[in-house]
């Protein structure tokens, strides 16, 4: 049912932006899949199957990105995920995203109690998603507020839909904004 | 490292399906590219050395992380391209020394040789300017199934003082090709070729550890006919295990 055209990851290091470089340089990253749009071009009704086909892919996804940034599940900190829909589609079909990326990242990466942060759009191809990033335990941890930018080249075409999943190892690269801190996390209740 | 390096970014491209047709096994391409600090933003300077090292260092840098994320051995890297974006403070003249004079030493030793020229581009930009890096076969530079290019991007580089330099690489495929002509039946179909600058030593060597690989593969490699710009030189060896087939020349 899932034809996976193309599988795109991304992995970066930043070591600093213009300030002190922490000790360790902060690694990011997303994973892409490129796949078919089985309803291109037409309304469809009932997308509810498709959605239950989706899971075996956002649990492949997950596992690449980790491969990607070469790192085990508990160091990552933040994750989010997206959907760049090509012309032919509806954002509804982005949204089909939602629990088979999440529910898969989350079984990846073990007991993580945040919601993973979503973003979608309808786009051309080598259209730009940012991707929010949150802390994985508790949504409002200020040090890891933060976005990705993703973009394939020449992908999504009309008929295709980019299904898009992001972690990084850390806060933000000098952050110093105070708020919620990840080792201050006390209602483990996936917000605070 | 003399490279002040603010990111580094490594992307994978793999392609498994093109026009509804299954890629199999699957294309895959690397692209490392560092955001490092011009060190001559802003000024004319008649000596660009410090690039030209900074080059030295980015292309066996980039060349292994490139490696590092397809998981190959280096000696399977099949072809490679190599590109900057200079930032608004900069000259064109920066792209170039770090990509010209010694970056393709280092990723030559990077990927294991390379006797093609590196193809490269460049250009001045702003942050999220788009190169397309030119990407040709390591060992000869007319193959025409490896002329391609891969889009190289950061969104927030590089600033006016900055340099964003990238390469590219992808995998091997000979192997992955003798593997298909075998399971066809086709062996015999396999062409191993090479256009490496002559008069070094270095493409005939290259070919035949090329041919000694891919012949491991299925069993000891019998020489049957040597022909050298059309004209059969000698037949079957006498130093080599007799070759089950003698080629018949029809044309």
């Amino acid at each position: 049912m899932i034809e996976l055209r193309r599988v795109f990851t991304h992995a970066e290091d930043i070591i600093h932006e213009f300030g002190p470089p922490p000790p360790q340089p902060l690694r990011r990253g997303a994973a892409v899949a490129i796949i078919q749009n089985p309803f291109a071009g037409r309304f469809e009704p009932d997308l509810l199957p498709f959605m239950d086909a989706l899971k075996p892919l956002g649990l492949d996804l997950a596992r690449r990105l980790l491969a990607a940034l070469g790192v085990a599940a508990p160091a990552v900190q933040g994750y989010g995920k997206g959907a760049i829909v090509g012309s032919a589609g509806e954002l509804e079909h982005g949204a089909l995203w939602h629990a088979p990326g999440g529910y898969g990242m989350r079984e990846v990466l073990g007991d993580t109690l945040a919601i993973v942060p979503s973003t979608k759009k309808v786009g051309a191809p080598g259209a730009t998603l940012d991707v929010p990033l949150t802390h994985v335990n508790a949504s409002y941890v200020r040090s890891h507020l933060d976005a990705l930018e993703v973009r394939v080249p020449g992908a999504p075409a009309a008929d295709e839909i980019a299904y898009i999943l992001v972690m990084s190892t850390g806060p933000r690269v000098h952050e110093r904004l105070g708020g919620l801190r990840a080792d201050a996390i006390e209602r483990w209740d996936g917000q605070r | 490292m003399l490279a002040a390096i603010r990111k580094l970014v490594v992307q994978v491209d793999e392609i498994r399906i093109e026009m509804g047709r299954p890629v199999d096994p699957p294309t895959r391409r690397a692209l490392a590219m560092a955001v490092i600090a011009n060190p001559f933003a802003g000024r004319y300077d008649e000596n660009l050395e410090e690039l030209i090292t900074i080059g030295e260092e980015l292309g066996g840098l980039l060349g292994a992380r490139c490696v590092a994320a397809l998981g190959i051995p280096p000696e399977r890297a099949e072809s490679y391209g190599k590109a900057a974006v200079v930032g608004e403070a900069g000259e064109l003249e920066h792209a170039a020394a770090i990509l010209h004079p010694r970056m393709g030493a280092s990723l030559r030793r990077a990927v294991s040789r390379g006797a093609a020229l590196v193809p490269s581009a460049k250009k001045r930009g702003g942050l999220g300017t788009a190169i397309d890096v030119p990407l040709g076969h390591k060992d000869a530079a007319f193959v025409r199934s490896h002329f391609d290019a891969i889009e190289a991007r950061i969104g927030d580089a590089p600033r006016a003082s900055e340099i964003l330099v990238a390469v590219a690489v992808t995998e091997r495929i000979g192997i992955l090709t003798a593997r298909h002509a075998r399971e066809l039946g086709q062996a015999d179909r396999v062409i191993l070729g090479t256009d490496g600058p002559a008069g070094s030593g270095v493409p005939p060597l290259g070919m035949l550890r090329l041919i000694a690989l891919l012949s491991s593969m299925a069993d000891i490699p019998g020489v049957s006919m040597v022909l050298i710009d059309g004209v059969v030189r000698c037949h079957r060896s006498r130093n080599t295990p007799p070759a089950v087939e003698v080629p018949v020349l029809v044309g």
